[in-house]
This record gives structure tokens, sequence and C-alpha cells, in this order.
């Protein structure tokens, strides 16, 4: 059954996009909603299954290259081995289920080299390196 | 110098940044007054921000995709504030070799993606644009939520 949801689901989930710890009882204060509503509607928010996570500056933590790598996959198994290396933050299919994009970070040059070099047997690879975030999960957020 | 607990502490809140400060301390053998001071002390440095990931396509959001834009010098000031400020723009990355940008966004509709692509060709002078539609998250903000993985990296 697909869920639908209106505007006040929304405001829940903006409030929620803005800041993952604020309490239910205060989001309600802001959105102007009884927090027995809110209660209720977030029953209908977690069917989608939404993930509250923390956004970190990798770089204050010593991981100071990011990069972007596409590339094209034989098999999906071989794109979800690459989401399962430790330093991979994200890995979507793009265009079609046969190229990934993957985004990993590094603490020094040498660890870019040797992921690179491991990529190798993938075809059509292409690298970017991240120079600066200037805005991440910005949608349907207020921040 | 970051330590294994507040690496330990910030794993937990990448897991799930609803989790109490109770059962963060459990885990972490954090104190809670610690957990609560050292949340406050990170948040605007190592701490960006808690959010929620959600899938956009429930919400009537079907059509997410990865822009790589390259500009022509001039511009690319003005379209790094006109990213910025855009409400369908999730992320925005500025990139190497070979291209400026590396744009997020989400829309309701293939169309809408045509029309944002046409209006940024028709408004700045952008040299080069390469579209790609994201069909599926294998792995999303998943960096440092694993504590098994911590020795790893």
């Amino acid at each position: 059954m697909k869920t639908s949801f209106d505007d006040k689901d929304i405001r829940i989930l903006r409030a929620l996009r803005t800041d993952s710890r604020k309490s239910l009882a205060s989001i309600a204060v802001d959105i102007g909603m009884p927090h027995t509503t809110l209660m209720d509607r977030m029953q209908k928010i977690k069917r989608i299954r939404p993930r509250f996570t923390t956004l970190i500056d990798f770089e204050r933590l010593g991981f100071s290259y990011r990069c972007i790598f596409m590339l094209r996959v034989m098999q999906r198994i071989q794109a979800e081995k690459i989401a399962m290396m430790p330093n991979i933050n994200t890995v979507s299919f793009i265009d079609d289920e046969k190229h990934i994009m993957a985004e990993a970070v590094f603490r020094n040059i040498l660890e870019v080299e040797e992921f690179r070099e491991m990529l190798d047997q993938f075809h059509d690879i292409r690298h970017f390196y991240i120079l600066e975030e200037l805005k991440r999960e910005s949608f349907m957020s207020g921040v | 110098m970051t330590s294994k607990k507040d690496l330990l502490l910030l794993v937990s809140l990448r897991k799930n940044s609803r989790e109490t400060l109770t059962r963060i301390s459990k885990a972490t053998t954090i104190p809670v007054s610690t957990i609560y001071d050292k949340i406050r002390q990170y948040q605007g440095n190592l701490i960006l921000k808690h959010t929620t990931l959600v899938d956009f396509s429930s919400l009537g959001y079907h059509a997410r995709t990865n822009i790589l834009i390259k500009a022509q010098h001039e511009s690319r000031e003005e379209i790094k504030e006109f990213l910025l400020k855009h409400p369908n723009v999730n992320s925005v990355f500025k990139i190497s070799n070979g291209f400026d940008f590396m744009v997020e966004a989400v829309f309701r509709h293939v169309v809408d993606v045509e029309g944002f692509i046409a209006s940024l060709e028709k408004r700045f002078r952008i040299e080069r644009v390469e579209n790609h539609y994201i069909i599926e998250d294998i792995k999303k903000e998943a960096f440092l939520s694993d504590s098994q993985l911590l020795d790893l990296v």
C-alpha cells in the first residue's frame, strides 16, 4: 500500500531534515501541531524508513581527501563489494544498472592511489577530487 | 586529535542521531554528561548537521540526479550562489578533473531536471554539462557509521 503524505507530514519531515535530534515535543511546538497528532504522523513517516544520521566534517577528523569515482561494473555484486569497503561513504547506481558513482574518504594521497589501483579491474573509471563541500543534504531542510 | 571514544560517539550518531544519550553512554562507556558536552562542543565544527535521510521517491520526487558542470571562469561565482539557494539542489561540491561543480538535485519528474539544466545553460556561461540520473542508492552516508570498521580506518 502506497503511503501518501500531506503538507503536515512534509513539515515534520522538513523539521527532522533540519535537525534530527530535536525532540518531537519541540517540533510539535515549532510547527504548531498537537504532540499526539505528531506522534501519530510519525508512525506513518516511519513506514518510509527514514534514517537519522549526523553529517560530520571528515577533514577535521584527519580525512583530508574526498573523492568521487564513476565506473562500470559487470555485476551487481561487484558494486555491493565496493560499497562494503571501509573508506566508502556513498555508492549509487547511475544511468543504468552497470554504472556506479562512489564517494570515498581517505587520510592521505597514498590511500587514494591504493584505492584507485584496486579499481583498475573495472572499466570506464573516472576520478574526481572533492575540493570543497558547498552544500549537503539541504533539500527539504530549513538549513 | 580525536580520541577513540570520540570516534565511537560519532559512529553512534552517524548510525542513529536520535539515539538517547543513555543508550549511547551504555554503548560507548562515556558518561551521559560528557556525551552531552561533547555533542554541544562539536556542533558547528566536527558535527555539521544532524539530519534525516529520506527516500525522496516515496514523497513523489522521482527524479534524482548528479549533474557535473564545467563553467566559464567568470560565471563560477554566480553559478555557485544560484546552486546554494536553489530549493531543488540537495548537495553541491566543487570538484576537480575537468569540471567545476557536482550537483545532486531532486525533482518530481525527469522533465523538471531537463528544465533545470536548460535554465542553467541559458542563464550562465556553461561549457559542459553531464547529467547522471541516480537509479538506486546502495549505500548512503556510511563512512564511520559502523563501529566494527573503526579499526580499518
